[in-house]
């Protein structure tokens, strides 16, 4: 990991994702205070079991509304992801806002890559089992 | 105005400007090359007393100057001066960046073909106009996904995509969730309906006014978290060997022609968003320059993480239609 300056063209990932993080905060806010639909499982419809992301919307509801004991017991692992994005967009704004270099990531070597690959795929299994056992 | 110039040790001219402009796209001269002119203190190298000759733009291949040497990265021709070689392939300065950055992303120095990707139609909408460029990029994707894909642009901002993306999206999902709301009685009719369960017309049309204004929103910011997940999906698959933007471009254009289907009536957004599924593995594979197979694998990956997302989008291409059978009862939520 090394810390540099955007080159010519290249994409601004920490703007990008700031405001693709502000824009769905806005967005579920709108949705969820005009209490719009919400989209069904198509996975639970069909097999009765929730897929791997089902407490997704809820989990957001509850973070939302400030519930993050509730919204962890939801779907851990997606709650885990919506910590990140919010340390992600913290530094995000900070090196925006101070016009800092960028956390560059370098290519991972092929065993880290592999490991990385593993621990995904089990983090998600994982979780899976999880709702399955709670009947989200 | 007339130069000198020390070739060898040994002064040469005078010669006139254009004269020297022959001489260094030849490779007589180069960058270093010292020159004089009337005016100039001291002799001093060629960048410095003329940078504007140095950095002279390339030419397409139909006015290429005598020794200038084509680019693999973008197609244009270059001086000698201004290439460097590497893996036996001639690269110039200007492709330095995304030369680097292609190879820290994807470990492969550009192809050949690179400069063969002109884009869809819709990249040259200032040549063709608006709605022809438009039409020819829906019909390309649509009709022949392969070819559309393997002369689409990788590179060169996400503008662009995404201006088509939301274009053709919101107007195909806005008039999907008009025609069906206009024709929701009819769908009504067909469904069992439950006591209590009716939906006051003037709800469902203000849910639909509601739905049909944030359609935009709604369609950038699951654009880039879509192909976030596509992009992450591929990661794990192996199969990133192009940057994030050539994973959302692929993602805008396969997907924003799949959601024009969505005007059919009734299934035109389940088969609108499936025909965009099978377009976006094409043109991952042609984009990514990887197995089918693989870009097959990697789009399960991204649905099975994201399809919460997906279910959103698939709602939106029906959402009327969602709305008929959920004011019906026929939905469980």
């Amino acid at each position: 990991m090394i810390w540099r300056r955007l080159r010519p063209g290249e994409t601004d990932h920490e703007a990008l994702w700031l405001g693709v993080s502000l824009g769905s905060l806005v967005l579920a806010k709108c949705w969820l205070w005009l209490r719009l639909p919400q989209p069904p499982c198509v996975f639970h419809a069909v097999t009765g079991c929730p897929c791997p992301t089902c407490g997704a919307t809820r989990c957001v509801r509850f973070a939302l509304g400030g519930d993050f004991g509730a919204a962890l017991a939801i779907n851990p692992l997606f709650f885990t992801i919506l910590i990140g994005i919010v340390l992600y967009d913290i530094y995000a704004a900070t090196v925006l806002a101070l016009r800092l270099p960028r956390l560059c990531a370098d290519p991972l070597p092929p065993w880290a890559g592999q490991a990385a690959r593993l621990a995904a795929g089990t983090a998600l299994a994982v979780n899976w089992a999880w709702l399955i056992w709670r009947g989200v | 105005m007339n130069w000198y110039y020390d070739l060898g040790g040994q002064r040469q001219g005078p010669v006139p400007e254009a004269e020297l402009d022959r001489l260094l796209a030849a490779g007589t001269l180069n960058a270093n090359t010292l020159v004089w002119c009337e005016g100039m203190a001291n002799w001093a190298p060629l960048r410095e007393a003329r940078p504007a000759s140095d950095a002279a733009p390339a030419t397409t291949s139909a006015a290429v100057p005598e020794g200038w040497v084509r680019c693999t990265a973008t197609g244009r021709y270059f001086p000698p001066s201004q290439i460097v070689y590497l893996d036996g392939k001639a690269y110039s300065a200007e492709a330095k960046a995304g030369i680097v950055q292609g190879v820290m992303q994807g470990g492969e120095l550009p192809d050949d073909d690179e400069s063969l990707r002109t884009g869809p139609a819709w990249e040259q909408r200032a040549q063709l106009g608006f709605f022809k460029a438009i039409w020819e990029t829906i019909k390309a994707v649509l009709v022949d996904p392969s070819r559309a894909f393997e002369t689409m642009k990788r590179t060169g901002g996400i503008g662009t995509p995404l201006g088509f993306y939301v274009l053709v999206g919101s107007a195909g999902t806005i008039l999907a969730l008009i025609y069906n709301f206009v024709f929701q009685g009819t769908i009504q009719s067909f469904m069992p309906q439950q006591p209590g369960s009716e939906m006051v017309p003037i709800a469902q049309a203000t849910m639909t006014v509601i739905i049909a204004v944030l359609t935009p929103l709604i369609m950038i910011i699951s654009s880039f978290i879509t192909a976030g997940f596509l992009h992450l999906a591929l990661m794990i698959c192996s199969g990133a060997k192009q940057p994030f933007e050539t994973t959302y471009r692929t993602h805008c254009y396969a997907m924003g022609a799949g959601t024009v289907l969505a005007v059919i009536p009734i299934c035109g957004g389940t088969i609108g968003f499936i025909w965009g599924l099978v377009c976006m593995c094409i043109g991952l594979a042609k984009t990514h320059r990887i197995e089918t197979g693989r870009a097959v694998g990697a789009m399960f990956v991204a649905l099975i993480g994201g399809c919460v997302l997906c279910c959103t989008l698939y709602m939106l291409g029906a959402g009327a239609v969602f709305a008929a059978l959920a004011g019906s009862g026929a939905l469980k939520q």
